[in-house]
């Protein structure tokens, strides 16, 4: 009787454990596979001389700034280019060094290097305004077609993210502190999910956190052990001269992608997927360096080849151990 | 060009920066690093405001040494 009660009791209690909901992006991941399903642009041809941003919509469409080209791209989901805009200048719509890209529902927004704030194009690539800025933004992200996610690159070290609309003017503020007195140790790459909880992987720092919506922090980890990056004194400044991490962009699962930098085992290819809670899951590894690596809604990973002149596309198949 | 461009990073470093340069009036960069690139442009940026050209030259760094991955 003893026995079949006990034998009840963990059948019970394996049935419960097995029927706890998964969180979303969780379960340790095994190998990961990337599977190359398109290329935009080579040597032989115009298609782009030098990406910087990449976006994509909801229909598949690709948004590419081409820095030496001075000019916005759209490129359908087969990759031809539909349009161009922008050219070399200072007028509106125009751009000197297009880099950042970030797109909403309705909206595509450009930060250019040497512009601040922001420019704003519809997705036919109309330019339809700029939204003004005093000070010269370090990164961005659309959050909706009202409101975007900025940070400043700041002689102070204290970080604060802005949530801004398309007048310029501050929604609402986010801070986030650092303790480093150098020069821009508090710069900070940033994802947001529906949620509102922030994601932040420091580019100066072996650090990744997440914050929730009010605020206040969830998490911190560190996956590559190193405690501080190689620093040259320029102008008097401490300038630091190594990437720790270089992207975090989110899945639709909700797992969180690291494109690490310099200190990583294979620089500026290495990709670390870590769950929403923090735990790092695996690693995988791009076949060349990129600046950046970008999501679409359909889970496509984008990253750089051929120095910029090549845009890739992939699938990623993930297997869960 | 797009073999210089492929094979060339110190090449791709000054394309970063021409911009800048151009519109300043400066020498264009010969070669070097994100670092050197960044000093000339502090030395070449001049504003009233403080810690602006800091601000300016800053943006292109980051981006510099994001794009230019040193092997």
């Amino acid at each position: 009787m003893k026995i079949k009660n006990c034998t009840l009791f963990i059948v019970v209690l394996g049935l419960m454990i097995g029927c706890q909901p998964q969180k979303k992006g969780e379960g340790k991941l095994g190998q990961v596979e990337l599977e190359e399903v398109l290329s935009i642009g080579s040597i032989d041809d115009d298609a782009i001389f030098m990406w910087s941003g990449v976006a994509a919509d909801d229909d598949g469409n690709i948004y590419v700034t081409d820095m030496m080209d001075y000019s916005l791209k759209k490129f359908d989901p087969s990759g031809r280019l539909l349009k161009k805009a922008g050219g070399k200048g200072e007028g509106p719509g125009e751009f000197l060094a297009p880099l950042a890209l970030s797109c909403s529902l309705e909206r595509i927004y450009v930060k250019d290097q040497y512009e601040p704030g922001i420019m704003v194009f519809d997705k036919d690539l109309n330019f339809l305004r700029k939204i003004p800025s005093r000070r010269y933004i370090s990164g961005f992200k659309a959050i909706s077609d009202e409101c975007i996610a900025v940070t400043y690159l700041s002689v102070l070290t204290k970080g604060s993210i802005y949530f801004i609309n398309e007048a310029g003017q501050v929604l609402r503020k986010f801070n986030y502190m650092t303790k480093d007195k150098n020069v821009m140790m508090g710069q900070v790459n940033m994802e947001i999910d529906a949620d509102n909880n922030v994601y932040l992987a420091y580019t100066f720092q072996d650090r990744i956190e997440k914050y929730d919506g009010e605020g206040n922090k969830i998490w911190t980890r560190n996956l590559l052990d190193r405690k501080k990056v190689e620093k040259k004194m320029v102008r008097g400044l401490n300038l630091p001269a190594q990437i720790i991490y270089k992207t975090i962009v989110q899945d639709s699962l909700g797992r969180l992608y690291v494109l690490g930098g310099g200190l990583s085992k294979n620089k500026g290819r290495d990709v670390y997927v870590l769950n929403q809670e923090g735990e790092h899951l695996t690693t995988f590894t791009l076949a060349e360096d990129s600046h950046l690596i970008y999501f679409d809604s359909r889970d496509n990973l984008y990253a750089r080849a051929n120095s910029g002149i090549t845009l890739k596309k992939f699938k990623l198949h993930l297997k869960t151990i | 060009m797009r073999n210089i461009i492929k094979n060339n990073k110190v090449f791709v470093i000054t394309i970063l920066f021409l911009a800048l340069f151009v519109t300043y009036g400066a020498p264009m960069l010969e070669a070097g690093s994100c670092e050197k690139a960044f000093e000339l442009c502090m030395n070449t940026f001049i504003s009233s405001i403080y810690g602006m050209n800091f601000m300016y030259c800053g943006t292109g760094y980051l981006f510099c040494i994001k794009y230019i991955e040193r092997k």
